[in-house]
């Protein structure tokens, strides 16, 4: 029973806290631009995401230390400075375009700029790591962030033709706009499979004092949880394919995407969209600002923990403190929060093989995972997806040049 | 002569020249025998072989490194007994004999590692 | 047993199980005709510096130097306070929150964090 609840508790988190700027922007530009074409490279990065969560959730209950600690422990210190390096850049850029996601959800709202937003933003977002304890963090926000749910009531009550959208889970060779269209997919395969999740689910895993007991719960989370995430992802698609691509909208700026709810939800459409974009990124914000302390503080060997007060974890505090200090700057210069979204998920897709490269090897080793190690299904998913990391990396700059 | 110092995550990646100057290779691991709670270096790992042991061979589960690890790099590997290390410049480790004197293989822990099916 | 593999990297904890740092360092000492042996644990931004290429340790060093509470002295433990040699982490005995390895943390709680309300 008690089990029950964890694993619905756990699927309920995922599915809220699953979208976020990079999601929601890549997969309205996606449905926008080329209609239900690109929601195969959704359904790729969500099944890679899958087996990444679960192989980081399984790692934490077996050897009841975090991704961070393994990873410094086994490969050492060379190694793991060379990921907090390209997780680290990564990840600042990311909390500031989540930032840029709620002070731009503030503008839709009042009319004030976004470049006024940042700095409060940032300070609520620090006031909650400040104050809350892991639980609240996570299970409260995602438990606000299913009100992006919206989207997926708003698919379904556009009646798309389904065997279309079933078509588009297919790759196919885009017909026009060829450098647009890979552009984005490597944007979408940035935004889904999002590293600094993998850090966040491990020390969640460990502050929760996960242990072998929690396998099941573990699987069934990372499975079904991730699966409705990358639904609702789809969702967005299909919303963006049937109400703004028609409209030839072209998504440069969140702007544009704001009234795309309210052709099927009325006058109800607008607050829902400003709302999803709001808590979905705020969400967002304090899971990219704690998985970078996590990083920094495990690998150190600081001691580490949201639910204990700051003092009692003064470094790591610092760390949180630090990124939300430094997060709003390139919001306050003025840069375009749906151009910081598209930099940051097609960087993140060049940091993906130093963050997903080291868990072939962890998940396989017998003193940390010891009998619970990978069989021959998942080493050869994540084999694969360290392939597809590799080519993102190396496409993904010069994508950016041509197809941004 | 005083007692000496040396720091082991230091000489970790130094290259070492066997004594008449020629390059024996990269120190990458070093071995101890444990007494009690005191640890007593035994011999320093030498060669790729070396590194690769050091970061898989508890990973040894996954067909591709098992692959590798007894594969023709797994050879490269060189075994320096202690007192063969000159220390007295740690930038710069020199062996005390030539390095064809040197033992190739895992040593004591072959057996381990044959024992990994 | 591996030094770089088995001890170096790994987790320092007090006996009460309070992480200190990791195993940043690890000195080696030897008389003459004697084998080296493990002396002590070496922790802090100054030992990591030197694990850096050149350059950017120089960096850090300087910065350690100029802000850290340790002025970047590196912080010693004798290996004789090794309680527990652990696959996963290393038990030290010593008192974690009065020890020198916890300075850092001290002084940044003491002038920084401690001093935000709601700390």
């Amino acid at each position: 029973m008690k089990k029950l609840l964890e694993i619905t508790l756990g699927i309920v988190t995922s599915i809220g806290g699953f979208l976020e700027a990079g999601s929601l922007a890549t997969s309205a530009q996606a449905g926008a631009s080329f209609g239900f074409a690109l929601l195969w490279s959704i359904a790729l990065g969500t099944l890679c995401l899958i087996f990444l969560v679960e192989m980081s959730g399984r790692l934490a209950a077996v050897s009841r230390m975090p991704l961070a600690g393994v990873l410094r422990a086994r490969l050492g210190y060379s190694f793991f400075v060379i990921v907090l390096a390209a997780v680290g850049i990564v990840a600042y850029l990311v909390l500031a375009t989540e930032l840029g996601g709620v002070a731009y959800a503030l503008q839709l709202a009042t009319g004030v700029s976004y470049r006024l937003w940042a700095l409060p933003v940032a300070l609520v977002c620090w006031l909650i790591l400040w104050k809350g304890t892991f639980g609240v963090i996570e299970k409260g926000v995602s438990v606000l962030g299913l009100v992006t749910v919206a989207f997926l009531v708003a698919a379904v009550r556009l009646h798309p033709h389904w065997s279309a959208v079933a078509a588009g889970l297919v790759p196919t060779r885009p017909a026009h706009q060829a450098a647009h269209y890979w552009y984005l997919v490597v944007n979408i395969l940035g935004a889904t499979i999002a590293p600094y999740l993998l850090y966040f689910y491990s020390a969640g895993a460990v502050e929760d004092e996960w242990d072998e007991s929690h396998l099941p719960v573990n699987r069934a989370v990372a499975a079904i949880g991730m699966t409705f995430g990358g639904a609702l992802s789809c969702a967005v698609v299909v919303v963006a394919a049937m109400v703004l691509l028609p409209r030839g909208v072209r998504v440069d700026d969140y702007k544009d995407m704001a009234t795309m709810l309210s052709p099927v939800l009325g006058h109800w459409g607008f607050p829902l969209f400003v709302l999803s974009l709001a808590i979905a990124c705020l969400g967002a914000a304090l899971e990219v600002a704690l998985s970078l302390a996590y990083l920094v503080a495990q690998g150190f060997g600081w001691n580490w923990s949201e639910n204990a007060k700051p003092r009692t974890a003064a470094r790591f505090s610092a760390v949180y403190t630090a990124a939300l200090l430094l997060a709003p700057l390139p919001l306050l210069a003025g840069v375009n929060p749906l151009k910081l979204t598209n930099i940051s998920m097609a960087l993140t897709a060049v940091s993906l093989p130093f963050a997903i490269g080291p868990m072939l090897l962890l998940l396989n080793d017998e003193d940390y995972a010891g009998e619970h190690r990978n069989g021959p299904i998942s080493n050869l998913v994540v084999m694969v997806t360290i392939a597809l990391a590799f080519v993102l990396a190396v496409v993904s700059i010069p994508l950016v040049v041509v197809g941004g | 002569m005083g007692r000496r110092e040396v720091h082991l995550e230091r000489l970790l990646g130094r290259r070492v020249d066997d004594v008449q100057g020629q390059r024996a290779g990269r120190i990458e691991e070093v071995r101890a025998v444990r007494h009690g709670m005191e640890l007593e270096v035994r011999e320093y790992l030498l060669g790729p072989a070396a590194l690769l042991t050091r970061v898989v061979r508890s990973t040894l589960s996954l067909p591709l490194l098992r692959l590798l690890a007894r594969g023709p790099l797994a050879r490269r590997q060189w075994r320096v007994p202690w007192e063969m290390m000159d220390l007295r410049d740690p930038e710069h480790p020199r062996l005390r004999c030539a390095r064809e004197e040197l033992r190739a293989g895992d040593g004591p822990e072959e057996e381990e590692a044959a024992s990994v099916e | 047993m591996e030094l770089a593999r088995d001890v170096l990297d790994k987790l320092l904890v007090d006996g009460e199980h309070r992480p200190l740092g990791r195993v940043d360092g690890l000195v080696l000492s030897w008389a003459a005709d004697e084998p080296p042996r493990v002396i002590a644990i070496e922790l802090g931004a100054a030992t990591l510096a030197q694990r850096l290429p050149r350059w950017l340790g120089r960096m850090i060093d300087a910065l350690a130097r100029r802000f850290s509470p340790r002025h970047g002295e590196p912080y010693r433990l004798d290996w004789e306070r090794v309680r527990r040699l652990g696959r996963r982490e290393i038990e030290i005995d010593i008192d974690g929150p009065r020890s020198g390895a916890l300075d850092t943390e001290r002084w940044l709680r003491d002038h920084v964090i401690a001093r935000i309300p709601g700390a």
